[in-house]
């Protein structure tokens, strides 16, 4: 029997995590482990899953494919630890001597405060190749430092390695401009990175673009790998119409600042005035700001500080549990900040869901180019609230014609866009990749 | 966010400023508890940063007035007036002696005992604004500071896990990773 080929990958997010990366990490691996690969898994300690980001879900653990071996690589919390009693000796007694030691490592070892879980990464790599070699290394970002430890595993170890950019690292996707200022060592590690990696894989093909006119070098390895649905999590079972209750307009996700939420408010409260949908609610299921300590500001900025009647914040809902928040509604709403950048994961589920889109956001967005193509999605002409209302009025009529044909039409269109189906062309890449090395 | 600095003695008043400011562009609520105005000027120390002086160094030991009586007046004015005789240089030198024993004993008292007060006062007010303020993050500025907080802040930890405590204000974990 031919020997597996190794798979070493690089994934801090990765179960019992349930950051909102995690499911592409897992996807990769399990997709990997399926198409028998032999799958090792370096991610970041269970400590800052409890303890930092308070984002632990056991029950993802069990979703991972169990030939794949995961092993919990350590880190130094410089960054995150807040409370003085568990410093280091050095950093209890020399607080300032340990800033200046960690700052001059970012500018001179490599920028990215989990640069020490990167280290670590490197130094159990390399431990376990020598035990047993590996034919492959990719990495996933964030963190970043998983870059730099494929980086430097691959120049140590002669194998070839793969970066999976999951968000951009130097370019601020929401406001299209740069993320560091042009001294900054972030860019010589993202150029020296981009040029040695066998490819890089980006999530839409705005950003391999952006990468490709920043890197020409090293333009012709980058591939796009979409972020894709998962179907454990999203159920694409047809949706039962129900014609007598209100229906319900739903936006599932994070809501800020950028997000145009003015004109989806006037636009619902312009069409449940004019009696298009009776009684229609508007739904919001998500955290308020990235931050808990900002959400009671953003509240406020966003007007959603009073009762607005029909418009209810139904609060976060834990990933596994979204099928949930799909399935009580009728009309989804897809708001975003609008970049040309930005997929965003969500416009998969949505249209797994096989329901009605209507879509608040500028033109120009990046998910535009995926929606085109979904049956039930409706397009405002623009985010005057009149013509938001126009087009949440006819994507509730069709939620509420529920054809079913159309439905069908829908679902099988989204089921090009589940994760397998977005990892299969990589994994014959990596596949052809290790096959032509091995001879 | 409630960001409470706590620098006792004003010491490193340059990155004090520089942090308090910093705390509030980043739309924090900022009190500091130093010892007076006058150990940051020259600092221009941001607008927005509410100040709570502790003014410890107003207090000072009041001796005993028989103490100081009988034990610094009576004796040297003995010594000083036996010393205008013959025995002069044994008053100088008994004098001397004295001065070097008995009064530098009840000086260095007298300090112990004010070093004491300023502590309390300032071991207390800390503790007082803390209570007071509820902050979110108590940024211990100064080795000065841990000494201030080192009596309640485990307790206050232990009630309130989700409170920081740092010795800097500085840029921590950032929600959006993931």
């Amino acid at each position: 029997m031919a020997e597996r080929p190794r798979l070493l990958y690089l994934a801090f997010f990765f179960p019992p995590s349930r950051a909102s990366g995690v499911f592409r990490a897992r996807a990769t691996a399990n997709y990997f482990a399926e198409q028998g690969w032999d799958v090792t898994v370096l991610r970041g300690p269970d400590r800052f899953f409890d303890e930092i980001t308070g984002a632990r879900d056991d029950a993802m653990t069990a979703t991972v494919d169990p030939r794949i071996e995961v092993a919990e690589v350590e880190m130094d919390y410089f960054r995150w630890e807040t409370d003085v009693r568990r410093y280091g000796r050095f950093r209890g007694n020399f607080p300032a001597a340990a800033r200046n030691w960690f700052n001059w490592k970012q500018d001179h070892v490599f920028p990215d405060k989990y640069q020490g879980w990167g280290v670590n990464a490197l130094r159990e790599g390399l431990r376990r190749h020598r035990r047993r070699p590996f034919d492959l290394i990719v990495a996933t970002g964030n963190p970043f430092a998983s870059f730099g430890s494929a980086w430097a595993l691959s120049k140590l170890t002669r194998r070839p390695f793969v970066v999976d950019y999951r968000d951009a690292w130097t370019l601020n996707q929401f406001e299209n401009a740069d993320m560091f200022p042009p001294e900054h060592p972030a860019w010589k590690w993202e150029r020296r990175i981009l040029g040695s990696a066998a490819a890089s894989l980006h999530v839409n093909d705005a950003l391999r673009g952006w990468h490709a006119r920043k890197y020409p070098e090293a333009a012709d390895r980058m591939q796009v790998v979409l972020n894709g649905w998962d179907p454990d999590v999203v159920s694409d079972e047809p949706p039962a119409a129900d014609e007598d209750r209100p229906l319900s307009f739903s936006f599932v996700g994070t809501l800020t600042h950028v997000q145009p939420i003015g004109s989806l408010l006037d636009g619902y409260r312009i069409m449940t005035e004019r009696d298009a949908h009776a009684g229609a609610r508007l739904d919001f299921y998500g955290h308020i700001g990235f931050f808990a300590n900002t959400e009671d500001e953003l509240r406020a900025q966003l007007g959603l500080d009073e009762e607005i009647p029909g418009v209810t914040i139904r609060g976060p809902v834990p990933k596994p549990a979204i099928a949930t928040a799909y399935a009580a509604s009728d009309v989804l709403v897809f708001m975003t900040g609008g970049s040309k950048y930005v997929t965003t994961g969500k416009v998969f589920e949505y249209m797994a869901t096989g329901k009605p889109i209507v879509s608040v956001h500028e033109k120009g967005c990046a998910a535009e180019e995926l929606l085109r193509d979904y049956p039930l999605w409706f397009e405002p002409e623009s985010l005057d609230p009149e013509h938001v209302a126009a087009a949440m009025a006819d994507a509730g009529d069709a939620a509420r014609k529920a054809d079913p044909d159309t439905a069908a039409q829908a679902r099988e269109y989204a089921q090009s866009f589940t994760r397998y189906a977005a990892l299969r062309p990589f994994e014959q890449w990596s596949r052809d990749l290790v096959a032509k090395r091995k001879g | 966010m409630n960001v409470l600095f706590v620098a006792p003695s004003g010491a490193r008043a340059k990155a004090l400023a520089t942090e308090t400011r910093r705390a509030a562009d980043a739309g924090h609520r900022v009190l500091l508890v130093a010892e007076s105005e006058a150990k940051l000027a020259g600092h221009d120390l941001d607008g927005r940063v509410e100040t709570h002086w502790i003014g410890s160094s107003a207090v000072s030991y009041t001796e005993p007035a028989a103490t100081r009586f009988f034990r610094r007046k009576v004796p040297l004015g003995l010594l000083r007036r036996v010393g205008r005789g013959p025995l002069r240089r044994r008053a100088r030198k008994a004098a001397k002696h004295y001065r070097a024993t008995v009064i530098a004993g009840l000086d260095a008292d007298k300090k112990t005992r004010t070093q004491r007060l300023r502590r309390d006062r300032r071991d207390a007010v800390v503790r007082e604004q803390v209570q007071r303020w509820a902050p979110d993050w108590v940024v211990l500025h100064e080795p000065l500071a841990v000494e201030a907080v080192a009596g309640f802040l485990p307790a206050l930890i232990a009630e309130r896990p989700a409170l920081r405590t740092t010795y800097a204000f500085e840029e921590l974990w950032d929600e959006t990773d993931g």
